[in-house]
């Protein structure tokens, strides 16, 4: 492999180059033991108990952002999909599409962050793939990942238990990692404190559980941001959510370039937060266990499940007055009025 | 029409513009259409340029406004000018 | 300047006292209040501070003709799209003007009237990009020496001061702007004179007043309408609204300037000598309401190269079909942005015209008093919450 730098067509032909990469790269950054064995596929133990699966494909501009990269966001956001259905991660698949000429050194990064990133969460990469586009026909790297979680039996997380007089929990600070990276896009180029929140979660909502075991409803922040989890949580249902925007913890990046690019911060996008709705007489337990858990130091209550409006998500501003909160249509995009 | 909010001179630079923070950050903003502008001034900005400058004066008489003309029924009750001096 | 805090016209001890004061104001009438503000900016700040739901049943804030989205005229929208889809083109425009339909037919994608946008033509290859500022464009011009720059120059005279500033001083010959800018003070002045008009108060623009100053509003008390400048930050919203009330309760309308720290009467001087120097005013369009004289801005003299209808005249004389309705068939835009008429008064708002699937251009702009309503939820009923 070290013989090029840059990705050529042939290491996706599935010859030698292609071994050469999942050997020297992918099977020796990884060390997994199903890996190294380079089956077509890795046979696993099953511990028993139900399983949950889940698929997420990434790509980002730029791929290194500040607090991140792409490699870090591929297994932080499936480890973060798994766990919020109170399942423990244990495996990750990850298939590559590369795009010809991409430097191998950059490629190596990203993946050695991958590692760095399952290590943080305890997890293990044990089966992957690679393809190689033509020049042009990919932006740089797209990754897959896919993973398997066990969830531990008596678990009731879904919108279906969730009930008026529930409290809705953040785990800490709204919309870093859009705001985060829209400060890196082309022409904009600022250099903040403001850092992505990129993260494994599956620590964080471990500890949560352990304290409160009957959350009712568990989502991680993503694209959409607080907006769309709100939404999600209430749509269709007889129950609406209340946020009270002046409770949701903001860096004070993200409300100064929001404010300045005019875009709403409870619409921005996370990748290692988590929103979850708890039953009253947990509400202290699972806050106090976000606050012990490095992940949530700024967790916070920042709302609550109300009757009515049905199906819908409102926010109760610092004034005492209310508005709708949409669900999120677009990308977010600077404005001018 | 026009989103603009103020922000704080750091410093000035070539071609008409200055610094402002923003956050932890830093922005260019063009300064060509303000007079005398000065590291600390406030300026209101507007899809990088800025608008106008807030003068301390005008900033003080436009709260003395809000608080004396708005919330008294005469313009010239001493309370209320008591008030706004808080 | 130590003390000026820009985050007191934010606090909600002088909110909470203000509500109460147009409170008190609201008891001396028996008739329905009328407000209209024209800026879009007030609608989308009333919008996110929920300011409505702060008012009394008897004060109404309506939006006026004050979103520069809403009112370009689609042969702008058009012209971008010609050019965006020629090869030689970068198109470059502020993120707000990219998905609003013009009078181009999108056949066979969605059903109804729909029209062509710059995001359609984005999705058919065309290079657009969206810009934060107008030196961000000629930015893009410098560093893209082989390609046509074009930006699309929407807005009022706020924005419009930035490129008149920008040519002055020289921008690059690839460099070249559709001409789509507004000029708000003739179009309010056609308000009070339409048949149905019946607002009590204006709330007139913040930041292009910065610019234009106040005094060209002066004879719009003479229609007893009353007036008040505002800002933006929810004190400064309701510091206009209260205004305008007491101008009405004292039978006194005049023209007050509530946002003084920005707005001096006669405007930003040195903005307006650029602006003149490199525009001229002229008749202009505006979307499904009339053409209005003088209420644009056109390049003069040597500052013509920058345009595209020069630059490009040649494609531009060859366009593409075109709708001869402006606004898509049943959109009631025009009547909503003068005032005659509400969101829920048309037929397809929330129906067949969502966010997501704007079918006129109200339902595009996060100004839009249309979009304003879907997603702040400002129907006629405030939103009762039982816990
Ligand atoms: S809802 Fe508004 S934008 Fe949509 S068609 Fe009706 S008037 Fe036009």
């Amino acid at each position: 492999m070290s013989r090029y730098e840059r990705i050529r067509m042939s290491h996706g032909s599935g010859g030698k180059l292609t071994l050469e990469l999942i050997e020297d790269l992918f099977a020796a950054t990884f060390a997994s033991a199903p890996l190294k064995e380079l089956c077509d596929a890795a046979v696993l133990d099953n511990p028993g108990g139900r399983l949950a699966f889940a698929t997420d494909s990434h790509s980002i501009k730029p791929l290194f952002f500040p607090g991140g990269d792409i490699g870090r966001l591929a297994v932080a956001g499936t480890v973060n999909d798994l766990s919020v259905m109170g399942a423990k991660p244990v495996y990750l698949s990850s298939a590559f599409i590369l795009e010809e000429g991409f430097p191998i050194a950059e490629l190596t990064k990203i993946v050695r962050s991958m590692k760095a990133t399952a290590d943080e969460a305890g997890i293990e990469i044990v089966t992957g793939d690679t393809k190689v586009v033509e020049k042009g026909k990919g932006d740089g790297i797209f990754i897959n990942t896919t993973g398997l979680g066990f969830i531990p039996d008596g678990l009731k997380i879904g919108p279906q238990h969730v009930r008026p007089g529930d409290v809705l929990l953040v785990s800490g600070s709204i919309g870093d990692h859009g705001i985060a990276v829209m400060s890196q896009r082309e022409g904009f180029e600022i250099t903040l404190e403001l850092k992505s929140d990129v993260a494994p979660l599956n620590g964080l909502i471990e500890t949560v559980l352990a304290a409160a075991p009957n959350i009712r409803f568990m989502r991680d922040v993503t694209r959409g941001g607080l907006a769309a989890v709100a939404n999600e949580m209430v749509m269709r249902k007889p129950f609406g959510v209340r946020i009270f925007d002046a409770k949701v913890p903001l860096h004070h990046d993200v409300v100064e370039y929001s404010e300045m690019l005019g875009i709403d911060p409870l619409l921005s996008a996370n990748e290692g937060k988590v929103v979850l709705a708890a039953p009253p007489n947990e509400v202290e337990a699972a806050l106090a266990a976000m606050h012990s858990h490095p992940l949530g130091q700024q967790a916070a209550i920042v709302g609550d499940v109300v009757k009515k409006p049905e199906g819908r998500a409102i926010v109760e501003t610092a004034y005492g007055s209310r508005r709708m909160l949409e669900m999120p249509i677009e990308e977010q995009l600077p404005r001018i009025c | 029409m026009c989103l603009a909010i103020p922000y704080q001179v750091i410093d000035l630079q070539e071609n008409d513009s200055c610094r402002i923070r923003v956050g932890s950050g830093v922005q260019n903003c063009f300064i060509g259409l303000i007079d005398s502008v000065k590291p600390g001034d406030w300026l209101v900005v507007h899809a990088g340029f800025a608008v106008e400058k807030i003068s301390p004066e005008d900033a003080r008489e436009n709260l003395e406004l809000i608080n004396r003309y708005i919330f008294a029924k005469d313009p010239a009750d001493k309370d209320a000018k008591a008030e706004s001096s808080e | 300047m130590k003390n000026f805090s820009p985050d007191i016209y934010k606090d909600p001890t002088l909110v909470a006292r203000l509500k109460q004061r147009i409170a008190e104001l609201a008891q001396e009438f028996k008739e329905p209040v009328k407000i209209m503000h024209i800026c879009g900016t007030h609608e989308h700040e009333m919008g996110r501070y929920g300011l409505r739901d702060l008012l009394p049943d008897n004060v109404e804030v309506l939006a006026g003709p004050g979103c520069p989205v809403c009112v370009c005229d689609t042969e702008y929208i058009d012209q971008a799209i010609q050019l965006a889809l020629s090869p030689e083109v970068i198109l470059t425009s502020f993120g707000d003007m990219l998905a609003v339909p013009g009078s181009i037919p999108l056949k066979g994608e969605r059903k109804g009237d729909v029209r062509m946008s710059l995001l359609d033509a984005k999705a058919r290859g065309g290079d657009v990009r969206a810009v934060y500022s107008v030196f961000d464009a000629a930015k893009l011009a410098q560093a893209n020496p082989k390609k046509q720059v074009v930006f699309f120059s929407a807005g009022f005279e706020t924005t419009v001061v930035a490129v008149a500033a920008l040519l002055k001083r020289g921008a690059p010959d690839n460099f070249f702007i559709i001409e789509a800018n507004y000029f708000t003070p003739p179009a309010t002045h056609l308000l009070p004179e339409l048949e149905g008009f019946d607002v009590n108060g204006f709330l007139l623009p913040g930041h292009a007043s910065a610019i234009t100053g106040i005094r060209i509003y002066e004879h719009l008390p003479d229609y007893g309408i009353a007036c008040a400048s505002a800002g933006f930050d929810p004190v400064d919203v309701l510091a206009g609204i209260a205004s305008v009330l007491r101008q009405l309760v004292e039978n006194k309308p005049g023209l007050e300037n509530t946002y003084g720290r920005v707005i001096q009467y006669d405007g930003n001087r040195k903005a307006l000598a650029e602006l003149d120097e490199v525009f001229a005013r002229s008749s202009k369009r505006w979307r499904g309401i009339a053409d209005i004289p003088e209420s644009g801005f056109q390049l003069k003299g040597k500052y013509r190269r920058y345009s595209t209808e020069e630059r490009f005249a040649e494609v531009l004389a060859d366009p593409p079909e075109r709708s001869v309705n402006e606004h898509p068939k049943g959109c009631r835009c025009a009547e909503i942005t003068l005032g005659l008429a509400r969101p829920d008064d048309c037929p397809v708002f929330d129906k067949l015209c969502t966010p997501d699937n704007p079918y006129g251009p109200c339902m595009v702009s996060h100004e839009g008093t249309c979009r304003a309503w879907y997603i702040y939820g400002m129907g006629k009923e405030r939103i009762h919450v039982e816990v």
